[in-house]
């Protein structure tokens, strides 16, 4: 188990170096210095100023040295500093990390509990009223941009009926608040961003599990656990589900880069201070050490979270794990 | 009181959007005590259905449209969902066709066969797993205690059938249907199979309802036997007067393809022996890859230091089950596949070589008909390019175009105005054809058919193979005719090679093959074959 | 039959928003980038259908200049795609071997980015123009399309009518393009239908952020970035262009899933 695991890390390798590549390839797409725009907005800045922070972010040498220079200092966990208030880039992510994490954990996990259900009893009453009202959800679900959803949702429950915060992850009285009382604010000033975030994947893992539960209940071996006299339901939650959901397991990890992705939307609007806020911000900003190690480490957590569901994967279906005798 | 009374029976299928299809249309018989009813018929007329309206697990789709299924007294057909859900598993089992879908893969074995111990009364798990070893012996599996832990696909074809037969009479029930229970299995495996059928059905005093379309397994197995023809009974009677003397056409017609009877092989001693295609001690291991990193953990050898001729105008049959390493070799022959070692000489030059040099003449010379008349056809290509595919390649004009489709299809005897038509709207023999009219179209010299008729009807297979000897005579064609069932072989070839795990074992004329076997395997495959002949 | 309903329903959604987007001077009731002051930020009324924004410009003419904008990036960046992928993909599934590991290989780096922030990178960093943001959301999508078609020729490759194929002296190229490609694009096509979709998606929310299409030229995205603006005071800045996304997007999905469903029970023969 272990050799497998440290094999799978190790043929990793050429992928990682492959994100750093493309990250900052894309950065320095641009014509000119990264530079510039710090330094051609203020006219106050002299020439030698600009050639000293040229020299300081080495930007007069070539690229494959630059980005050799970058790379060695990213695998130890430099990143550099921040173009917009000099502070090392990787504290800046470190502070936004956990909020985002916590966010995205939870709709997954909001989406596990519910899309699976949904799915798995739309296949088995399939054509019911349940069946079709679900399935009409799935596909408004599906074509509904997020953030309009969160405006909506803003404007109706948070400036309307005030019922949830609209702004921020804590009130202005956080502080004074016990322990209890602090969790409780947090929660409510997340229960609409998680939801908005988790509403598209509800969408579609629901969707997913409806066609796996589907495929499976036409297989022989179904048949043959009902010629055993075995009872429907046995049938279905014994035989049926385990086998449905071993598929779902990878289209749960495809979803999370998804997640990721929104991230950047949903706490821009929402005005979370969360590593999406902090993307969008740098971007606009163009501090590039900020995007480039954005990019890097989003990328690192999508491929440690495909490794995870591959590892899942490896674990609960048999025909992986074991091979075969003959 | 007979054990399974069925009476005026008639399903229909109605799927969405389509008009209702009768399927079985007031069919009765009995099945008594004690007893093994055999119900034999072609694909597609009703007896799957049949059989699975008894137990009443139709597919969807299927409904039961009248008549009675009465068994030990009452009629199924007008339980509960519930009452029928306890008559199943314990009065009536059933074994299903194929051993590789199903059992649930990701379930132990041994659990799969305690749950239905289980089903209708828990036991204790101690006693329950003792009862499910116990099973295992009975249907003769090695090992109980080990593959009480297996995955399914841990286990070879038969073992897997064995078990499913386990699970089917857990519960001791009187009557066991089985659904073509070993048409996915090898010829030998087969009749293992069938000899533990009958002796479980002794020491259990069960009836068995036998489903097959081969007519040598129900003389084997059966005591009574119901043809079935679209969705009709047309004859029924004991096995033994059936088969002597039978009295409706379609029976006859089954007996006659089953016997191959009418083939004429042509034999033209005068010619002189020319070798056309020759393999001296070639062999071809393929490595095995396993787990995410594909790394090579090992070698199966597939063919081992064969040797072989063909004859010019004769059939070469090669003969094998599955994993022989038979489709290996003729697709070593054929150049798709390059051996590890040894050579194949095409008319004293290696092929290799030709394929470098001149591989338009190669193809020219020899040319391959598959198996699988559904997948050997681009499904989006219409009739005639597909029949002209090879021969478009050299670039002849319209005109000769036009003449050698003609020409090809009369060979096949096709029709041209189907030249626009799809294989889908094509039946299992016609493709077959068109498989066959493409592989003419370039003029080889040699055909490999790689088992040509294994997917088709008994029927079919007479059409198919009648029409083969007789290019062979007209064209003075070479064969190497590959196949596992023992019938079309003697039918049609010349010599016969025997392949057993990658080596030919034995390698004589036909007569002397089927009548005095040298080799313990061939012996031991000639018996397995259920045989209709006396 | 009830599937088939859905599809030609979403098929004709689709058939309308293209006629719009094409006669869009001849459906829209003005000049969409008009600005009229007096009218600014009032909602539904006779003279502007659909309510007017900050420089009272009539929403419902945007709108319906909006479709011309997401539909032209949709088809072109997904075109894009799939001509990408699916090169590289019969590439990979045909030959395999080690144009095979490093195709993949690729495609695996690739999917490891969230999309919509590499996206949102590239664009910050060479501006935002229409051919750029096609170009871009063509370079980042191409993935899946790649893996479908070298899934199924990897699965065609042996069947016995590409055998045959070999056997009758038929060339690589003409094998891939005449045999492979056609049996095995019903998938990307599928693909390409619901990439659509999640394109007109991404643009919306790349101009919802101010890095897509920029004003005056209308986009949904770019209305709805209005919108947020004018949260609680204009919902009809927020409802209108939701709900054509909404409607556009749908229609896309709903003929995507029909295709698959209909490409499906086929193979089933």
């Amino acid at each position: 188990m272990i050799t497998f695991i440290i094999k799978r890390l190790l043929s990793l390798v050429p992928v990682f170096i492959g994100i750093t590549i493309v990250s900052f390839a894309v950065i320095h797409l641009a014509p000119g210095q990264p530079t510039d725009l710090m330094t051609q907005l203020n006219p106050k800045v002299s020439l030698e100023a600009r050639e000293k922070l040229i020299k300081l972010y080495n930007l007069d040498k070539p690229v494959y040295v630059q980005y050799v220079d970058w790379l060695s200092r990213l695998v130890r966990f430099d990143f550099g500093k921040s173009f917009i208030d000099g502070r090392p880039v990787i504290k800046k992510i470190l502070g936004r990390l956990p909020i985002t994490i916590l966010i995205n954990v939870c709709s997954m996990a909001l989406i596990f509990l519910v899309a699976i259900p949904i799915g798995v009893i739309s296949a088995v009453k399939r054509g019911s009223l349940f069946d079709r009202s679900m399935t009409l959800f799935v596909f408004i679900g599906f074509a509904a941009p997020g953030f309009w959803l969160a405006l909506i949702l803003m404007s109706i429950f948070g400036v309307q009926l005030g019922w949830f915060p609209v702004v921020g992850i804590k009130s202005l009285d956080f502080e004074y608040l016990s322990l209890i009382g602090k969790i409780l604010d947090l929660g409510h000033h997340l229960v609409i961003p998680i939801l908005v975030s988790a509403f598209g994947g509800l969408a579609g893992i629901s969707r997913y599990m409806r066609q796996s539960m589907l495929n499976v209940i036409h297989e022989d071996y179904i048949r043959t656990a009902r010629a055993k006299g075995l009872s429907e339901r046995e049938v279905i939650y014994k035989h049926a589900l385990r086998n449905a959901l071993l598929p779902i397991i990878t289209i749960l990890g495809l979803s999370i880069p998804g997640l990721i992705g929104g991230s950047v939307i949903f706490e821009t609007i929402f005005s979370i201070p969360g590593m999406g806020q902090l993307l969008y911000q740098s971007v606009m900003a163009r501090d590039y050490p900020t995007v480039m190690a954005g990019l890097v480490i989003g990328a690192i957590l999508i491929l440690l979270a495909n490794l995870i569901a591959d590892i899942a994967y490896f674990y609960v279906d048999p025909r992986i794990r074991i091979g075969r005798r003959h | 009181m007979n054990l399974l009374e069925v009476d005026n029976l008639v399903i229909d299928f109605k799927l969405i959007g389509s008009s209702a299809v009768k399927v079985v249309n007031g069919i009765d018989f009995t099945v008594g005590e004690d007893e093994v009813v055999g119900l034999v018929g072609k694909s597609g007329c009703g007896k799957t259905v049949t059989a699975l309206s008894v137990m009443r697990l139709l597919p969807p789709g299927g409904r039961i449209r009248a008549g009675k299924i009465i068994f030990q007294g009452t009629d199924l057909l007008k339980l509960s969902a519930a009452d029928m859900r306890q008559a199943r598993g314990k009065r009536i089992g059933m074994v299903f066709q194929e051993p590789f879908t199903s059992l649930n893969p990701i379930m132990r074995v041994g659990e799969q066969v305690r749950e239905a111990i289980n089903v209708h009364g828990r036991l204790d798990s101690r006693v329950s797993k003792k009862k499910v070893l116990e099973l295992l012996d009975r249907v003769k599996i090695a090992a109980g205690p080990k593959v009480f832990y297996d995955y399914p696909h841990q286990l070879s074809g038969g073992q897997r059938q064995r078990i499913v037969m386990a699970m089917a009479i857990a519960l001791n029930p009187k009557l066991i249907i089985c659904d073509e229970p070993t048409t996915a299995l090898d010829v030998t495996i087969q009749s293992e199979i069938l000899k533990l059928l009958l002796e479980l059905k002794k020491e259990l005093k069960m009836s068995i309802l036998f489903i097959t379309h081969d007519l040598g397994i129900v003389q084997e197995i059966a005591e009574k036997v119901l043809v079935m023809k679209d969705g009709q009974i047309v004859e029924r009677g004991l096995v033994g007067e059936i088969l002597a003397r039978p009295s409706h056409s379609y029976t006859r017609e089954l007996l006659e393809a089953a016997l191959k009877k009418g083939i004429e092989l042509s034999d033209r001693a005068e010619q002189k022996r020319k070798i056309v295609i020759e393999a001296k001690n070639i062999s071809k291991s393929f490595s095995i890859e396993r787990g995410l990193t594909r790394k090579r953990v090992g070698w199966i050898p597939a063919v081992t230091s064969v040797n072989l001729k063909l004859e010019k105008g004769k059939t070469l049959g090669l003969v094998g089950e599955s994993g022989s390493g038979k489709t290996t070799l003729a697709r070593m022959l054929i150049g798709l596949i390059k051996p590890d070692n040894g050579e194949i000489l095409l008319e004293g030059v290696p092929l290799e070589k030709a394929l470098e040099d001149k591989p338009r003449s190669v193809r020219a010379m020899m040319q391959i008909v598959f198996q699988d008349p559904y997948s050997s056809l681009d499904p989006r290509m219409r009739m005639k390019d597909i029949v002209l595919e090879g021969a478009r390649l050299s670039g002849p004009a319209r005109i000769e175009e036009e003449n050698v489709f003609k020409r090809s299809l009369e060979m096949v005897n096709l029709t041209y105005s189907d030249g626009l038509k799809y294989p889908h709207q094509f039946s299992g023999g016609e493709r077959q054809r068109i498989a066959l009219a493409r592989a003419l179209a370039v003029n080889p010299q040699c055909l490999i058919l790689d088992e040509p008729v294994s997917s088709l009807d008994v029927s079919t297979q007479m059409e198919i193979l009648k029409l083969l000897t007789q290019l062979q005579a007209k064209l003075g064609l070479t064969y190497l005719l590959v196949a596992h069932d023992l019938s079309v072989v003697k039918s049609m070839s010349h010599f016969v090679s025997v392949m057993y795990k990658g080596e030919i074992v034995e390698s004589s004329p036909t007569e002397q093959i089927f009548h005095s076997p040298q080799h313990p395997y061939t012996r031991l495959l000639l018996e397995s074959v259920p045989r209709l002949e006396r | 039959m009830h599937k088939n309903a859905l599809a030609i329903f979403g098929g004709l959604i689709v058939l309308i928003l293209v006629l719009v987007a094409i006669f869009a001077p001849y459906v829209a009731t003005g000049d969409p980038t008009a600005i009229d002051i007096k009218d600014a930020l009032s909602g539904p009324s006779p003279r502007h259908i659909l309510g007017t924004d900050q420089l009272g410009r009539d929403i419902f003419s945007r709108i319906i200049y909006g479709s011309r904008v997401s539909l032209s990036i949709g088809l072109v960046a997904v075109g894009l795609a799939a001509v990408i992928g699916v090169i590289l993909g019969s590439l990979a599934g045909y030959f395999g071997g080690r144009m095979d590991s490093v195709i993949m290989r690729f495609v695996d780096i690739m999917l490891c980015f969230p999309s919509f922030f590499l996206i949102l990178s590239v664009i910050a960093v060479i501006g935002p123009s229409i051919y750029n943001i096609m170009i871009i959301i063509g370079l980042t999508s191409w993935m899946g399309m790649a893996r479908l078609i070298r899934a199924e020729i990897l699965s065609l490759k042996e069947r016995e009518f590409v055998l045959a194929a070999k056997v009758l002296g038929v060339g690589h190229w003409k094998i891939i393009i005449r045999h492979l490609i056609p049996n095995g694009i019903g998938p990307v096509l599928v693909s390409f239908v619901l990439g659509v979709a999640g394109a007109v998606l991404v643009e919306a929310g790349l101009s919802f952020l101010g890095l897509g299409v920029q004003p005056p030229m209308p986009s949904w995205g770019n209305i709805l970035m209005e919108g947020k603006a004018a949260l609680g005071v204009a919902w009809w800045l927020i409802l209108f262009p939701g709900l054509a996304i909404l409607v556009t997007v749908l229609g896309f999905n709903l003929l995507g899933e029909g295709l698959r469903d209909m490409l499906n029970p086929r193979l089933r023969r």
